[in-house]
């Protein structure tokens, strides 16, 4: 009797959900998260993104596309871009990029812009990056292609296609770029990575994971190297190979990220690549007053996990997790493997601490992508989101026990870890919504000055996740450096606030999240501290400018 | 009597569960005592069937398919078979298919105990169930398991790790070091294929040194581990990566030329670390 009873009940509850998601583990909490509302609909952001067919056939299929979070008619909010990729039996020919006017008030609302904004792209679009490449006040737009890559430049709100003309258009398989100023001369170059040699036309054969077909790749394809571009009075210059970034070993390419890692005024370029080593490049030795990099991933532990194997890295999330004020690194990996979250310690090291902060084996049933820092809740502390989905078809995942469709992620801060929050057991929420989920876009797109964000799906909706659940204050610092030909918005600035017994830092920087450009913006949430503050602006130059008596709102930092 | 002496052996021969990728567990025979999941009436004990013992054959033999087709072909004709779900299960389980194996270990758990020696059907479910990211079950199936057998060394390996990542550190290092001491204890009784778990326990000591940024004591640890086992190319890596924290530069060197040695010589046709650039 007892043997009849139990049967039934254990093998349900072995099965798992719809995304195998597993039952709570130690350290997780059933409470509501921040509550993020799906406010698409209502605010006419009709976009479905392609990338290739579903089911994936290709790798080139699984990538999916960038965001990018764009004040492309300089009116002080955020309009939403999306490349848009395309398909293998037309890869140069998609449904085309779109661009979105944010017309909020109040609530969430755009309105389609593509054609009034003169936006004419059609190409397989991945990674897109934001930044004002000719110093004309507009931000362009960079456009990382399988095939000829796109710069859409900004004259005023009209874009023109202006790739060739500034030397860029690599024909490779351009994933994730990032804009930064690494010669330091105040314009905006450019980091473009590169996945692997592919031709759609004559596609590898498929090969098989646990006996189940599955596409080919990205081990045993060819990596492609990539490439850095400097930019000289609005025209790029590639120097890769005068610069040392040809002297590593081409790689699966997917994200970059500009940013000075250990505060001694020179960027550094983050490199995540899928299933081989990461790459940090920072100031060769000796270099003097010549641009050469050196990778020292390796030696600053941020090449491998803790375990020293290589990571399939697709999403960069920065932050800094221990209120040192040294940016922290946070990759989001394939299922079974966890997440790992790289704490600097000072200088060019890092330790993998995933384990310490409680993001270890949470994230092994996931497939990570898309990711950020960022205090949604505006309780002081920075919470982290990911955003999963798996790259094989439905019917391979289901025989590994899970499924193409897979929750978010989201953590909050618990003294010294994060933990999860599950959604509530009669779901209903973004977290319990699984999908096949790739790239998102966070920042402030209705002015109420805390965190929304976009996801797009993989040949899917794209969603507009609404905050509706920040309680307390916050603080938006944008900055407009009038002295910089190009980067006015200041992208590789340290941004901190002192106040209320504590300093916290935060990074305005392109790249990171995975193959997207969010807000250029620092956000500090404040809950019921109400300053005033103390505001210290690090620019990439490395002046510093202190504001005080800051309060909360949105403040912009100007330098002329 | 036939299942008592094969199954364990076959078990220790399949070296399933463990941790990181060189870790090498190689549980102990699990006990010859009655399971302790003894429901009030217990099950009837299942008679022999020669074609699991072919099943577990396979399994060692890594022809996962065919392990699975013999079990299931036995689950058909005898549905209530604890055992052929555990053979199941664990053909699944070896070919790192944990979700696929999962609902078998729980079918072989709900069918069971109807055979002997029952207390693997934990052991080995209590790994599946921590790569699926469960580890609150896979603590708990650990636990069990060392109700049944309390000196299982890989078990107090399992429950050490996952307080590791719930970042117990104080009880990561109790569990951890339970386990190498019982290992020690059978490798100094003469059970060579100890060494292996000794250093992986060692290993994973350093890993709560580090969390603690104890780069010193991580040190030792790691030297201990790749003194009693070499091939442990992953306390290799670690070891480069500590003493560059130590500012040792050629310590460092030797140590990641050693990791991308043993690596190339466990793992044919990795890529080493040293040559990433």
């Amino acid at each position: 009797m007892r043997r009849a009873s139990w049967v039934p009940i254990l093998l349900a509850a072995g099965c798992g959900g719809d995304d195998a998601d597993p039952a709570p583990a130690g350290g997780s909490s059933p409470e509501a998260p921040a509550d993020f509302r799906d406010a698409t609909e209502a605010a006419g952001l009709a976009l479905t993104l392609t990338a290739g067919g579903t089911p994936p056939r290709q790798i080139l299929e699984v990538k999916g596309g960038g965001l990018a979070l764009i004040d492309y008619d300089a009116d002080g909010d955020l309009d939403l871009f999306a490349p848009n990729g395309a398909t293998l039996e037309q890869p140069d020919r998609g449904p085309g990029a779109r661009l979105f006017e944010n017309v909020s008030e109040g609530e969430p609302a755009f309105r389609d812009a593509t054609t009034a904004a003169g936006v004419d792209f059609a190409r397989w679009g991945m990674g897109v990056a934001v930044g004002d490449v000719d110093g004309n006040g507009f931000d362009d737009v960079f456009i990382a292609c399988y095939g000829p890559d796109a710069l859409l430049r900004n004259e005023g709100g009209r874009f023109t296609a202006a790739a060739a003309e500034v030397g860029l258009g690599d024909a490779g398989w351009g994933t994730g770029s990032s804009f930064g100023d690494v010669d330091l001369d105040g314009d905006l170059d450019l980091y473009l990575v590169r996945y692997l040699e592919f031709d759609a036309a004559a596609p590898p054969p498929p090969t098989t994971f646990l006996g189940v077909p599955v596409f080919n790749g990205p081990s045993g394809l060819t990596g492609q190297a990539d490439l850095l571009y400097l930019n000289e009075g609005g025209a790029f210059r590639d120097v890769s190979e005068s610069a040392g970034i040809r002297a590593v070993r081409p790689s699966y390419g997917l994200g970059a990220l500009i940013l000075d890692l250990d505060a001694d005024g020179a960027p550094e370029i983050f490199v995540g690549n899928d299933s081989m080593a990461n790459f940090l490049f920072t100031a060769a030795e000796g270099a003097g007053d010549e641009l050469r990099f050196e990778d020292v991933a390796l030696e600053a532990g941020l090449a491998v996990n803790a375990d020293g194997e290589t990571q399939a890295t697709m999403g960069i999330a920065y932050g800094d997790v221990n209120d040192d004020g040294l940016p922290d690194l946070f990759t989001t990996n394939f299922m079974s493997d966890t997440n790992s979250l790289h704490v600097s310690a000072g200088g060019l090291r890092f330790s993998d601490k995933t384990q310490l902060f409680g993001l270890g084996m949470v994230s092994r049933p996931f497939l990570g992508w898309a990711t950020m820092f960022y205090d949604f809740g505006h309780d002081g502390e920075e919470d982290l989101v990911v955003f999963n989905g798996h790259v094989y078809p439905e019917t391979a995942v289901q025989a590994l026990g899970s499924s193409a469709r897979q929750r978010p992620l989201f953590f909050e801060r618990d003294g010294a870890r994060f933990r999860r929050r599950m959604p509530p057991a009669d779901g209903g929420t973004w977290l319990a919504d699984a999908r096949n989920d790739r790239s998102a876009v966070f920042g402030d797109l209705d002015g109420d000055l805390d965190v929304d964000l976009v996801v797009a799906e993989r040949n899917g909706p794209v969603r507009l996740l609404r905050n509706d659940g920040a309680r307390g204050g916050a603080l938006i610092v944008r900055l407009a450096d009038g002295r910089s030909p190009g980067n006015a918005r200041g992208l590789g600035a340290r941004v901190t606030l002192e106040g209320g017994g504590r300093t916290r830092t935060r990074w305005i920087a392109s790249g990171g999240s995975y193959l997207s450009a969010c807000a250029p913006e620092a956000h500090f949430g404040l809950g019921e501290e109400r300053g005033p503050f103390i505001l210290t602006v690090r620019w990439p130059d490395g002046e510093e400018q202190r504001a005080e008596g800051v309060e909360p709102g949105l403040r912009v930092v100007e330098r002329n | 009597m036939h299942l008592r002496r094969s199954l364990p052996a076959l078990l220790l021969a399949a070296s399933c569960g463990g941790g990181s990728g060189s870790e090498t567990p190689s549980p102990a025979p699990p006990p010859e005592a009655p399971a302790a999941d003894s429901p009030a009436t217990p099950p009837t004990p299942e008679p022999h069937e020669p074609r699991l013992d072919q099943a577990l054959q396979g399994v060692v033999r890594a022809d996962y398919a065919g392990a699975r087709a013999l079990a299931e072909a036995v689950q058909q004709e005898r549905p209530d078979s604890a055992r052929a779900a555990f053979v199941l299960a664990l053909a699944y389980h070896k070919e790192k298919n944990y979700g696929a194996a999962e609902p078998h270990f729980e079918r072989a758990l709900a069918l069971g105990p109807t055979f002997e020696p029952f207390a693997p059907v934990h052991y080995f479910r209590a790994w599946c169930l921590y790569y699926l990211g469960k580890l609150d079950a896979a603590e708990a199936s650990f636990t069990r398991h060392l109700e049944l057998a309390p000196d299982e060394a890989d078990s107090h390996f399992g429950l050490g790790v996952i307080a590791l990542d719930g970042g117990r550190l104080d009880e990561a290092e109790r569990s951890l070091s339970k386990a190498r001491e019982l290992s020690q204890a059978e490798l100094v009784a003469g059970n060579s294929g100890r060494r292996a778990d000794v250093a992986k326990a060692h290993a994973r000591l350093a890993d709560v040194h580090l969390l603690r940024d104890d780069a010193e004591a991580a040190r030792a640890a790691l030297e201990s581990c790749v003194r009693m086992y070499p091939p442990h190319y992953t306390a290799w890596y670690k070891l480069h990566q500590v003493l560059l924290t130590l500012d040792d530069a050629a310590g460092a060197a030797a140590a990641l030329e050693q990791h991308d040695r043993w690596k190339a010589q466990v793992r044919p046709g990795s890529a080493g670390l040293g040559g990433a650039r």
